[in-house]
């Protein structure tokens, strides 16, 4: 792995830790992407966007509602949409916990 | 059903029993800004003097809603709210209160297309002021949030005098500049 212009690295000398290191975001690096995700933004019609928000919560309730049925294996239908509803329902208590905290 | 379409069979009962609206909340601030998951949809109805039974009936093999209003604290205005039993997903009516910004973004309120249909929303501007004033009461991060996403996004397309104007009755004047500041060292 070359590391500057002449300056060569042995990987396997590489510890876990240094990678944390390396793999710490930049200022740059945050603002950039920041950049990205709003000229992304900016090519979506107002329509899609009116769109995206509903479409994120089914396929984020699909995607919990895997994991609740690999945690508890043989659950109802019934039952598993109870805990995706006591889920949301802590959801919205965190996030009214965070606002009363000012976090 | 998905939760678009329960939103879009809201805006045809409204329309069909003459209830004018807009969508606000997460659905308009994910219209002019940055999207994000959302579990609810907010409406403003001014429904007069008109009953909403017949509305909410209509709604009831996908809605449950609660025929009681209640009384919304951060804003004090008076809403319905109503529950998708399914996946807990709700939908919330706030009645147009006489508060001076509440009908001025009322009547500024634009049609756009949703689905097979249509939608009225306010301007990005209205969802801004709307926004900052529910982040100074309620002190919740994501309305801070949306207001720096749409404040980011429709850069240069705001009207900021219009936006100032009403800052500045509201005591949301010095958060706005600060945002809109910061916002611009992006650009």
């Amino acid at each position: 792995m070359r590391r500057g212009r002449d300056e060569w690295v042995n990987l396997s000398a590489i510890r876990p830790s240094d990678i944390i290191l390396m793999m710490e975001p930049t200022p740059e690096l945050i603002e950039a992407l920041r950049r990205e995700e709003i000229e992304d933004a900016r090519r979506l019609s107002v329509e899609r966007k009116l769109a995206l928000g509903g479409e994120l919560f089914d396929y984020a309730c699909t995607i919990t509602l895997a994991g609740i049925r690999m945690q508890n294996s043989g659950v109802t239908e019934e039952k598993a949409y109870e805990i995706l509803r006591q889920r949301l329902a802590l959801g919205r208590r965190l996030e009214q916990m965070r606002a009363e905290m000012g976090v | 059903m998905t939760s678009n379409e329960i939103v879009f069979r809201v805006i045809e009962e409204l329309e069909r029993h003459g209830v004018p609206y807009m969508l606000v909340g997460s659905y308009s601030s994910n219209a002019f800004g940055i999207a994000r998951s959302t579990q609810d949809a907010d409406f403003v109805i001014e429904a007069g003097d008109r009953s909403l039974a017949p509305v909410f009936q209509a709604l009831s093999p996908i809605i449950k809603f609660d025929p009681q209003m209640q009384l919304e604290s951060v804003t004090m205005t008076l809403r319905f709210i109503g529950q998708v039993p399914v996946t807990g997903f709700k939908i919330e009516l706030f009645l147009t209160s006489n508060d001076p910004h509440d009908q001025e973004r009322f009547r500024r309120r634009k049609r756009y297309p949703f689905l097979t249909g249509h939608a009225f929303l306010p301007s990005p501007e209205d969802v801004l002021l709307q926004k900052m004033r529910w982040y100074v009461r309620a002190k919740r991060a994501k309305d801070l949030d949306d207001v720096q996403n749409v404040l980011a996004v429709q850069a240069g397309k705001l009207d900021l005098p219009y936006i100032r104007q009403w800052a500045d009755r509201h005591g949301t004047r010095e958060l706005f500049e600060r945002l809109l500041t910061a916002v611009q060292g992006l650009q």
